[in-house]
């Protein structure tokens, strides 16, 4: 049982932080889709 | 099954004196469906001349000639493609072409296997990782491309903002005027980009092999590395051939993100074969001597294909 519960802790984990890598710069792209052009260019503060 | 059923279907031999009689009636049946199959057959066989056949004779003919897209033009046999050989700009396309190959195939290849082996099984969440780990291939490239761009912007992109705050590069890194930078950077998109579909491809396969194979390995004490390697590694054989291909070919048509990204530049640089076609059809007006580089680069992938398929094809068939 202790081996399924790690196996199943180590596929979350290893999903979520895979999750992160695939979806996170595609949320960011939406998020600058909101912002006003002459920002999305300047520098960041 | 499949013998018996043909075994079936088959006309039996027949002896004596009304052999010849039934041979007649059953050659008569044979030449009415082969009549009524290439009746059936003729639509498709339509769509295939005139959207592939025609169109590439008419390209390999193009290939011949010195066509200029307006004006007139005279058929000049080889000469393309025999300067084509001795032409710097063009060498260099296909080089970096393969370069860019050689450094993206092997890392689609292993994430896609790896992010496979995480999600083949129907777990609590697989669904929703096996849709976030596709939905870069889904956007599409030339999207990601412009976003990409945006982001690897000097100073105000997002990419030199992570990794200046990580120590990792400077906040003014011009990515895209740089060679080793730009390859770098495309590199890692289209290996983030590619490989949700890869993964797809080895899933579909990794879920057809039965469990009782899985099941008798674990009865014999087989750890999990020795289950990949004997197990699902020689059965997925014909799935990797396949993803393989789709990412050579891939790559060997790579334009959006190398147009949308660096131009081809600095210079030449990282300017992808097809990128070279484009120029020179386009931007150079010499339709005949592009041509003559789209059908150079059709020969080239067509037999890195067909090696592909040998090398990787599947045992059991040749020995049957």
């Amino acid at each position: 049982v202790s081996r399924n519960r790690a196996g199943f802790v180590l596929y979350v984990t290893a999903g979520t932080l895979a999750s992160i890598v695939f979806l996170l710069p595609l949320a960011w792209a939406v998020l600058r889709s909101f912002m006003p052009s002459n920002l999305v260019t300047q520098a960041p503060s | 099954l499949i013998s018996q059923n043909e075994r079936l279907s088959r006309p039996r031999a027949v002896t004596g004196p009304r052999a010849g009689g039934h041979r007649t009636r059953w050659g008569r049946l044979g030449a009415k469906r082969a009549r009524t199959g290439m009746i059936l057959v003729s639509p498709a066989f339509a769509l295939v001349a005139v959207f592939v056949l025609f169109p590439l004779g008419f390209a390999v003919y193009i290939s011949l000639t010195d066509w200029p897209l307006i004006g007139p033009y005279r058929f000049i046999g080889g000469r393309n493609y025999s300067e084509l050989i001795h032409d710097p700009g063009f060498v260099h396309s296909v080089l970096f072409t393969l370069l860019y190959t050689a450094i993206v195939t092997g890392p689609i290849l292993v994430v896609g296997y790896a992010m496979a082996v995480l999600v083949r099984a129907n777990r609590r969440g697989s669904a929703f990782f096996r849709t976030a780990f596709f939905l870069p291939f889904i956007v599409g490239l030339a999207t990601e491309s412009f976003m990409l761009l945006l982001e690897l912007q000097p100073d105000s992109g997002a990419v030199n903002y992570v990794l200046s705050r990580l120590g990792l590069a400077h906040p003014g890194t011009a990515w895209t005027v740089n060679y080793g930078l730009a390859l770098t950077a495309i590199c890692v998109f289209v290996i983030w980009f590619a490989s949700g579909l890869t993964m797809m491809l080895l899933m579909a396969g990794m879920q057809g092999i039965p469990r009782e194979l899985y099941e008798s390995a674990d009865v014999d004490g087989a750890t999990w590395w020795q289950k990949e390697r004997r197990i699902t590694l020689p059965l997925l054989r014909r799935n990797i051939a396949l993803a393989l291909i789709i990412s050579v070919i891939g790559s060997f048509l790579a334009f959006n993100q190398f147009y949308i990204l660096t131009e081809g530049g600095p210079g030449t640089s990282t300017q992808p074969v097809v990128m070279w076609i484009y120029e020179e059809a386009f931007v150079q007006y010499h339709l005949g001597y592009a041509t003559a580089g789209a059908i150079a680069l059709v020969i080239v992938v067509g037999v890195i294909s067909a090696v592909q398929f040998y090398l990787l094809r599947d045992e059991r068939q040749v020995r049957r």
